[in-house]
This record gives C-alpha cells, structure tokens and sequence, in this order.
C-alpha cells in the first residue's frame, strides 16, 4: 500500500479527525498536552478497548453480542467471591486465568444457541444477557462485594511508568495497558495471520460460499463467542481491581457504548469488515472526548449527549465518505 | 420452506398463548390468595403501561426491519422536558392547565427526536442500529443536560393522576395502554400505512419497485416510534413524580425483549398487535407472581431470558421436524 | 501460451494416457442409472451421463427437469438413491462434496459464491491454503497461489483488489480461478454468461478454450441457444429427470431445442399490430423527446402507440435498463417525456403510477416479490390505492382483487392468502404482472420479462403479453433474448452505447439478422 492510498482509508480519516480534536483540545486547555493526562487517556481505554477487540471478531463473524456485560459481571463476581472467601492470597494470573475460563464457558451458551442451533445472535444474547445477569444475582450474589483478593488490590497499584509533573505530583501509566496492548496484538494476529481469522471474515462476508468452499461454521461461531466471553471474563477481573470492590450492577446496561466504540472504528459494520486499527482509534476517540470535557470546563452532564453527537456525526461520515468512494 | 415459516408465525403466536396460560396458572394456584385479588391486579395494571408503550415503539420500528434503540433516550428527554415546564410554570402550586402545555411539548420532543432518527435512516441512509444508538446516547445526555444531571421534582397534582389515577377502577395507564395497544392493531391491520410498512418491512427493494413511497413508511414509522416512547416518559414521570435521567435506562432492551417475545420479528415484515400484548402481560403476571411469593427479584430477569431463548428453540425444533 | 512447470507436466501426462491407454481412459465422469427422489417426486430417473476430458458440454433443460439436482449429486451435495458415479476412474455409490473436489470437480455457481470483502489474491487461495491444513496465512504463498491461478487463465487482476470492486466479469474470474486452481478437471458452470456483455462473454469463450486445452472438462449450464452453438462440442436435455438428448452440437437440429425441453410443439405467433399510417395512427400514449442520462444514455426518442409492443434490444450495458427505470421514474434524467400529448413530469415512482405506468423489474426475486408474503399482498401492493377509503381498506377486498388475477392470467396457485414463494418461477413472473395490471396502466415497461422462465411458461407469458396488448395497453419489452424480441414485438429499437441505432418492424429483420446488429453494437464499445 502507497501512501496515497493510506491516506484514503478510513483508519487515517479517523485518525486526522482525533488528531485534530487533540489539537483543539491542547489549544483550549494547555494541560490536556501533559503526560498525566495522556495516561489517564490510555488508561481508560483499557477496559473498553478490551472488550471492543471482543466485538470487534462477532461483528465480523456477522453477529452482534448484547451478553457481553453480563458475562463479565457474572465472571467478575462469581471469581472474586470464590477467591474473596476461599483463597485471599491467589495471585492475579490465576485469578485472570479462571475469569477467563468462566467467561468463556458462559460464552458458550451463546455458541450452544448461535452456532448449533443457528438462532439469530441478536436474539440470542438478548435473552442470554438477561439469564446470565439473573443467574449472576440470584445465584451468586446481588451485594457489593469489598474483601476481594489482595492481588487485585495491588494490581490496582501497579504503575509501569512513573513520572514526577510539574505540579509536583506523579504521573502514572497504569499496567493495565500492557493488557490491552496483548489484547490488540492477540487480536490483531488472530484477524489477520492466522486462517482461523480469516475463515471469520470468510463466514461473516458471504456464509454461504463459506459453507461452499468446506468451512464449518458451526466451529468458527463456535470459537467467536467463546472468544467473546474470555475476553469478557478479563475485563470482568481489571474491572474489580480498577473499582476495588465487585458490583454486580456494574457495566451491564453499557453494552451499546462499546459497540459505539467498534461501528465508530469502520465504515460499514459488520459480516466481514473492519479491523483492530479502526476499532482501537475509535475507542480512543470516544475516551478521548469522555475524559477531557472536565479539563474543557465543560460541566459533565454534557458527556452522554456529547457522545451520542460523536456516534452520529462519525458514523455519517464514514458512511458518506464510504459512498463517494464508491462512485467516484 | 418459506410456507413453514410462514406457518410458524402463527405457530408462535399459539405457542405464546400456551406459556401464557401456563404462567397464569401455576401462578394463581402458587399464590391464590394474594395473586387474584384487585390489589395485585391494580399494581400489574400500573407497572406494566410504561414499559409496554416503549415495547410498541420498538415493535414499530422492527416492523419495518431497523431497530430503535432510542425508545428510553426519547422517554427520557421528553419526561424531563415535561417536568421543566411545569416547574418553570408554578411546580406543585400551578393551576391543572399547566400539564397541557407540559405534555404538548414532551409529545412534540418525542416527535422532533422521531423525524430525526427517520432522517439520519431515510434520508442519510445510516443503519437503523447505528442511527440509532447515537440519538440514544444523544437524547439521554441531553435529559441530563436539561436537568442538570439532577431529579426534577414538584408538578401539579393533575399531573400526577395520569400515572395514579384510575378511572372506573381501572388505572389511568392502563387504559391509556390498551388504548395504545388497540392503535397499534387497527393501524398494522387497517390502514394502508400499515399495509405499506409491512410490505417495506419484507422487502425493501421490491416495495421501492411497488411504488412504496419508502421514505415516508420510515418516516411515519419513526415518528410513531418517538411519539409513543415520549408518552411511555410522561408516565414514568407522572407515575414516580420525579424525572430523573437515568431513570428506565434499563427499559430499552427489555422492551425490545418483549417485542421479540411477542412474535415481532426482527427481520422485518411481520408481527401482531395481540402478541406484543400477551408478550408484556406474561412478563408482568411472572415478575408479580415472583414478588407475591417472595422469589428473589433477579429470577425474574433470568425467567424472562429464558422465555425468549425457549420460544426460539420451540420454533426452531419445530421447523427441523417439518 | 506459458505453461508453468507444474501444469506442462499435467499435460504432458493428459497426452501419453490419451495415447497409449487409448480412448476410454480419457473418460473423466460417468454417471451410471442415477435416480433420486425427494418426498415422492422423482426429481432425476436412470440417468447416464459421461463427460471426457477436455470436453465442453451443455447441459439444458426446464426449471425442474433435474439438471440442478444432476449437478449436485456429481458434486457430492446429494446423493443418489440409485447408481453409481466413476470419476478418474474411481466408482463412487455415494461422493462427499470433498471426495468430489478431491477428484476435481469444481461448480462456477451462478452468484460466483466468492468473499465480496476478501482480495482477490485471498479469494483464489484460500480453499487451497484451507485445505494444506496450515494454521496460518502465508500471504506470500497466497499471492504466489493467486498469480499462478489467473497465468493459467491467461488474465491478470490486481491481486490485491477488493473483490467486492471488480465488475461482474472480474468476480467471475476469481471463481474460475479459484476453480482451477484447486486442480479442476471438471469445471460445472452454471448459467455463467447472463450478467456479462458481449465482450466480457468473448473473453470467457477464449478461457474455457484454453481450459479444454489443458484437459479441463466443461459442463455448461445454459438457456440461451446461441451461445450453447457456439461453445459446445455435445449437448444434453434434461426433461422431468430423465435424459431426452444427448447429441454432438455439429448434428444437433437446433430448431428442436423447444420441443425437447418442453416435449411438445410449441406453435409461434407473431404478434400482428400494424401501425396504421401516419393521418390515421392518432396521437401516441407514450413520446419520449431527446431523453439523456449522464453514463447510461444519450438523446433517446420515441413514441409508442396504444396496442403497440415496443422491443427495446441491446447488449448488456448499452444502457437499456438505465432507460426502462429512467422511464419509471427511477434516477435523473433531462428531456421530455409526454403522456397522451401531455407533458409528464416522472421523477418518482408515485408519479409515473399516476401517469398510468407500470414496470416490471428484471429481478423478479429482488425487486418484484415479497416472497413470505401472501399472493393478495403481492398483487394489490401497488394499486392500494384503489381499495376501500382514502387511508383505510379491508383485506376482503384485497383477497377479490387478487382472486380476479388469479383467474384472469391463469395462475396457478392454492389460493390467495398461499405465500408468493410456493409458486413456480412461470406463475411468479405472473403474480408480478398482475401487480401492476391491477393499478390499470396504459403503458406497461418490461424488463427481461421471461428470465429464468420455463419455455413452456414464456410462451404462456408472451401471449398474456400480446393479449393485454391487444387489449389497448402500449407495452414496452426490453430484452436481449432475440427470440421472445421477435415474437412478441411490432416494432423494435436497438440500443448501443446509450442511443437508438436502429428503429425496424420486426417482421422486417430475420434472427440472424438481428443478431449480426448486436454484436456490431458490442465491437463498436471503446
């Protein structure tokens, strides 16, 4: 690819628009160009940005997920008591490792239901999102849980880059973000190298020539919300250790924020388009606009309409960009 | 094949009416003293409106093959535009006649925020999703924009008995509802609007080819859709009064649970009154028959889950069998 | 020709079978007696069918006469109740679809069944890189893949290329390519020329030469007589699942085709309006002045008089379906057109309804029917209008209407509230044409009204077609089937590169005739 068409894609659009924005922002607000801030960006990707990866490989299958939340809840809350109560001391890797594992055996119900059966996905997870977080509540706990496992507390703590600021204060680059990074990258890799990623955009471009050409969707599906579920078991975990507590009403309700994040990402959603890239500046635009209006003196309460004002604009012109380059 | 799918659509509907009958039941001899009584009936009647004024908005729009995820976001914003006014016009001591132009303005807002979603999807040609999901974000930050973020309280006491009163015994929403509901099946069934939406619904392309003035389907269609989310946000307002922003955010996916539930298909094309309704009531008498027999609140989210994903599978066995 | 090591090898192999193992080793499929039922419908009967290497061979017959179900049994979709199939000499009773690529058989389908948001280079190899079993996506290999495929189609394509931005005619390459490279010996292509121009079908004709070259053995799947002449060296009938035909395309009476398809005689009558002379011929329903679309066409005039059917003809692309929608009111267009003597402003479908204009799409399934839909739906969806109040109605009148069609063109169907998707191809086309007659139209434009249609059942709607003519209605027949032009059409206006060329009576010009004057049209395109 030459430069010229680099410039045509859409991940570059969206990247002179952040660009832009960033530069305004710095403009009105001199401090929103200091490392503090900077971090504080990256940081706040972390959960959203992981989840979107997630999104991101369903919407390609050709589905759409609306359980995602509740299975991190249910992995997030179900971890954290188990070990809260049984194993205080159990180091965080084991802890991931077994949100992981929840999430990704809920995420199998959604595979059962999608993949075997072939029910619509919408559908599907709009019924499993309600079971999950039913189940989650009146099986695991429905209160807020403080006593979880001291590696998440220290996790919480964990600063890779310290850096003293002008103010006198400190700086700090959270570790979470080397989650993310591995996310991306995973992602990034399963997408584009392997053949299974490949059969993902196969499947969701064109099922039927998928079926054709000997790929079996049933498997592939199968995979992809699996996939989605560990992902969501992960974050399930960062999430405790970022809040320092388990709330089970947590992040169920903000499913459609992510999926913002992602459809900001591409011209066109779903079946067999989009990539890491689009995905993560999206994301970044929508936590970027989130995060400064504070330092823009811009009272909070603007913050949703702000966002919704970003979808709309951002998706129309992806969408008008998208068509003028089809009939040029 | 398509015969069997057509077929299943009225099977779906037989189906639902099983569960339904299934639930009134074993609910009534679970809890036969507190369920069949007057009071229990009253509080269902009173709970159930709000959330089936947003399902009907959300059926109209899947109707048409889109989705509105907005439905809470238009609710949302015309209930705190209604709570404004009327506190900006005297608050508790205002004459009755201030709710008029209170609910005026909340009904012109709902309507304003349909014709939009219908130019963004008709006129833009943004998916549906899409289009709709940033109005959502939009319209529930601008309630919270209105309302600084904080709960709007002090209306006149005629506000107040739209969501409590009762005429005839029968509660105000409720019947506002079945009013609703009876709109929704004369439209779908009667009017050549109705016809067309369904035919757009189908097949876009061969309506377009049909002479179906396609924009105005999704116009009308949209504008219902706001019209009858922002009576759903005068409700809730006047039920709890209070407007407060983040209230019923929840209410938007269920709605579109019950839609689909009912027999709405989200595909498009098809889809009855009468299912939308034994939908909601089966729903309701389910979360009420928990809460009378003092079963955990959350099963009751689970149960609705299930159904969904139960109805689907039952299709979905049938259709293999056949 | 460049031949890359690996196939001269291929071919070098193909000539010393075919000499010293003599004829029968060069038969690449044989069917043997296949039958198979669905549901109590005996779909095919004690077919034989043997293909040779390097042979081209078209398979025809009706919507239903099996040639479907033939084609998947040998791709391994379906199998047999009875019979065998040899391929390479190997005796299947029953083939996996893998089995079947394994052996070399590969299906062009119709759609091209390729990845529209995949590369080109990605859609050649993917089945090939699927199948190594590798876990991950060599992409060098796959372009190396890629390029190898289309050498031995003699075509290049940007590798990289989104094939979702190819023409019709690049999408159809990347299939053949895939085909080929996946080590076809049997290349099954289903109606492959219907989308393409004239050029675009050249093109093809020279690679499936070259592929007959190689060894690759052909089945053609196809409707349209000149093209099954041009192409084949044998030609098979199907006709309700058993074999009718199976003759050397040089012996073949082609005039026959009809009666072995149909099975019966099929009588033509020629559509008899003359239009009366120029005192007494009376004003036209329908003028077009100097009507222009920027990239489809360019000073279109004409006129069409009441009982006349008017036969616009073209090759693909020459901009006669840009035409037919402009005259329906669909894109923008400068120019007048006059409604009896009346200027006519159509920018949209609604007003070209009120000028009494109907048209029926060339994609039936797309863009005429509302196939889960009952038939009363289908019928009275564009003359609504007309029943009951100015926004109300009640379905009973719905259903009358559409019993009145029913009975009125003959369609065969279960009753009225039956989906449209229960009916055959013929009866759909119908239910269609009853639309838009319900909303009582003067002009009627057409669009490739008999595609994808049995012969039996375009005979029947060529005749519905003359009789509603006769009926006073000015009907328009855009078409690139010779035939069904000259059949059914007073008049006819041929079309090249957006503009009338010729204007000729139909009893004027003789098929060849006709034929000669398209394809000059298709040399002429720069």
């Amino acid at each position: 690819m030459n430069l010229k068409q680099i410039t045509k894609t859409s991940e570059f659009f969206l990247l002179t628009v952040i660009l832009a924005i960033f530069v305004v922002f710095c403009f009105v607000n001199p401090a929103f160009f200091s490392l503090g801030n900077l971090f504080d960006i990256a940081k706040s990707m972390v959960e959203t940005g992981i989840l979107a990866m997630g999104c991101l490989v369903v919407l390609v299958s050709g589905g759409l997920d609306l359980s995602f939340m509740a299975v991190a809840v249910f992995a997030m809350h179900s971890v954290s008591l188990f070990f809260g109560r049984n194993y205080n001391g159990a180091p965080l890797p084991l802890l991931i490792l077994c949100a992981i594992v929840v999430g990704t055996l809920v995420g199998l119900i959604n595979s059962f239901f999608i993949a075997k059966l072939g029910l619509p996905s919408f559908i599907v997870t709009l019924g499993t999102s309600n079971v999950i977080s039913g189940l989650c509540l009146a099986f695991i706990g429905s209160k807020q849980y403080n006593k979880i496992p001291a590696s998440m507390l220290a996790f919480s703590k964990w600063n890779i880059i310290s850096v003293e600021n002008a103010a006198g204060g400190k700086s700090n680059l959270h570790g979470s973000v080397i989650i993310l990074a591995a996310v991306i990258v995973l992602t990034t890799f399963l997408l584009r190298k392997t053949m299974l990623g490949r059969s993902i955009y196969c499947v969701g471009g064109n099922p039927v020539s998928a079926a054709r050409v000997g790929l079996n969707r049933t498997k592939i599906l199968l995979f992809v919300y699996c996939f989605m579920g560990g992902i969501a078991g992960l974050v399930g975990i960062l999430h405790v250790s970022f809040q320092r507590m388990s709330n089970p009403y947590d992040l169920v309700g903000n499913e459609l924020n992510v999926i913002a994040a992602v459809v900001i990402g591409g011209p066109r959603v779903g079946g067999g388009y989009g990539n890491t890239a689009g995905t993560i500046l999206g994301v970044l635009l929508i936590t970027m606009i989130n995060n400064s209006l504070v330092m823009l003196r811009i009272p909070t309460f603007w913050q949703k309409a702000v966002v919704g004002m970003i979808i709309i604009i951002g998706t129309a012109a992806q969408i008008l960009r998208y068509r003028r380059s089809q009939t040029a | 094949m398509t015969k069997i799918l057509y077929s299943l659509k009225t099977m779906h509907l037989a189906r639902l009416l099983l569960i339904f009958l299934t639930t009134l039941i074993l609910i009534s001899v679970l809890a036969p003293s507190s369920f069949l009584t007057g009071a229990s009936f009253r509080s269902m009647a009173v709970q159930m409106p709000e959330l089936g004024f947003l399902s009907i908005a959300a059926a109209m729009v899947l109707i048409s093959g889109g989705i509105d995820l907005s439905v809470t976001g238009v609710a949302i914003m015309s209930g705190v535009l209604a709570a404004l006014i009327m506190k900006m016009l005297g608050g508790t001591e205002a004459s009755s006649t201030v709710i008029i132009p209170a609910i005026l303005a909340a009904l012109g807002i709902g309507c304003l925020c349909g014709l939009l979603n219908a130019v963004l999807v008709a006129g833009l040609g943004l998916a549906p999703m899409l289009a709709t999901l940033g109005t959502s974000n939009l319209f529930t930050g601008l309630g919270i924009v209105l309302s600084k973020g904080s709960a709007v309280t002090g209306f006149p006491s005629a506000f107040q008995m739209i969501g409590n009163g009762s005429f005839l015994g029968i509660p105000i929403p409720m019947i506002l509802f079945l009013l609703a509901i009876s709109g929704m099946a004369f439209i779908l069934r009667r009017t050549k609007y109705g016809f067309r939406l369904f035919m757009y619904g189908t097949n876009p392309t061969a309506s377009f080819f049909s002479g179906v003035n396609n924009t105005r389907v999704l116009f009308i269609t949209y504008t219902i859709s706001g019209i009858v989310s922002s009576i759903a946000g005068i409700l809730m307002v006047s039920r709890i009064n209070t407007a407060k922003a983040d209230y019923g955010s929840s209410y938007g996916l269920q709605a579109l649970l019950i839609a689909v539930l009912g027999g709405i298909d989200p595909s498009g094309g098809s889809g009855r009154a009468i299912g939308l309704l034994l939908s909601i009531v089966t729903l309701q008498i389910i979360s009420s028959g928990f809460n009378l027999m003092h079963i955990n609140a959350f099963i009751k989210d689970l149960t609705w889950g299930l159904l969904l994903l139960l109805i689907m599978v039952w299709n979905y066995a049938r259709q293999r069998k056949e | 020709m460049k031949l890359l090591p690996l196939q001269a090898a291929a071919s070098d192999n193909y000539l010393l079978h075919g000499r010293l193992k003599g004829y029968a080793m060069d038969t690449l499929l044989e069917v043997k007696g296949i039958s198979k039922t669905f549901g109590g419908v005996k779909a095919l009967q004690d077919v034989d069918l043997r293909v040779e290497k390097g042979q081209t061979c078209c398979m025809m017959g009706e919507n239903g006469s099996g040639k479907s179900t033939l084609i998947k049994i040998i791709s391994g979709v379906y199998s047999p109740d009875k019979g065998e199939i040899i391929l390479n000499g190997h005796t299947y009773k029953k083939l996996t679809p893998a089995e079947a690529i394994r052996e070399g058989v590969q299906i062009i389908y119709q759609d091209f069944s390729i990845f529209p948001n995949l590369s080109v280079a990605e859609n050649i190899a993917f089945p090939v890189l699927e199948n190594s079993g590798a876990r991950l996506l060599d992409r060098q290999k796959m372009r190396t893949i890629a390029k190898e495929a289309l050498d031995r189609i003699e075509v290049t394509l940007p590798l990289d290329r989104m094939v979702e931005q190819l023409p019709v005619a690049g999408k159809q390459i990347v299939a053949i390519a895939r085909g080929i490279i996946q080590n076809a010996k049997l290349l099954i292509m289903d109606e492959p020329t219907t989308a393409l121009t004239y050029r675009e079908i050249e093109a093809l004709y020279r690679i499936i030469d070259g592929l007959r070259k190689q060894g690759v053995a052909v089945i053609f799947v196809s409707h349209k007589l000149e093209e099954v002449f041009k192409i084949s060296e044998r030609i098979v009938i199907l006709r309700n699942g058993r074999k009718v035909l199976d003759s050397d395309a040089g012996t073949f009476d082609r005039t026959k085709t009809a009666y072995y398809m149909t099975g019966r005689e099929i009588p033509v009558v020629p559509y008899d309006f003359i239009l009366p002379d120029n005192n007494s011929r009376g004003d036209p329903i329908l003028r077009v002045n100097g009507l222009s679309m920027k990239d489809a066409f360019t000073d279109i005039s004409f006129s069409l008089y009441p009982k006349e059917i008017l036969g616009i003809t073209g090759q693909l692309g020459c901009g006669r379906t840009e035409l037919a929608k402009a005259l329906f009111g669909i894109g923008r267009h400068t120019g007048s057109i006059e409604v009896n003597g009346v200027p006519a402003q159509i920018d949209s479908i609604q007003d070209t309804r009120r000028y009494g204009i109907g048209y029926v799409p060339e994609d039936r399934l797309a863009e005429g029917l509302f196939l889960v839909k009952p038939l009363t739906d289908n019928i009275t969806v564009s003359s609504i209008d007309k029943y009951g109040s100015r926004r109300l109605y009640h379905r009973k009148e719905l259903i009358t209407a559409a019993d009145h069609w029913l009975k009125e063109l003959e369609i065969t169907a279960a009753g009225a509230e039956e989906p449209a998707s229960t009916l055959s191809g013929g009866n759909q086309q119908r239910i269609v044409l009853a639309k838009w007659l319900a909303t009582d139209p003067q002009i009627l434009i057409l669009n490739c009204p008999t595609v994808g249609v049995d012969i039996g059942s375009k005979n029947q709607i060529h005749e519905i077609i003359k009789d509603l003519a006769r009926r006073g209605i000015g009907i328009i027949v855009i078409s690139d089937d010779i035939a069904e032009i000259l059949t059914v059409c007073s008049r006819i206006l041929v079309m090249k590169n957006g503009k009338i060329t010729r204007e000729v009576d139909s009893v004027r010009i003789t098929a060849d005739e006709l034929e000669q004057e398209l394809i000059s049209a298709a040399d002429e395109e720069t």
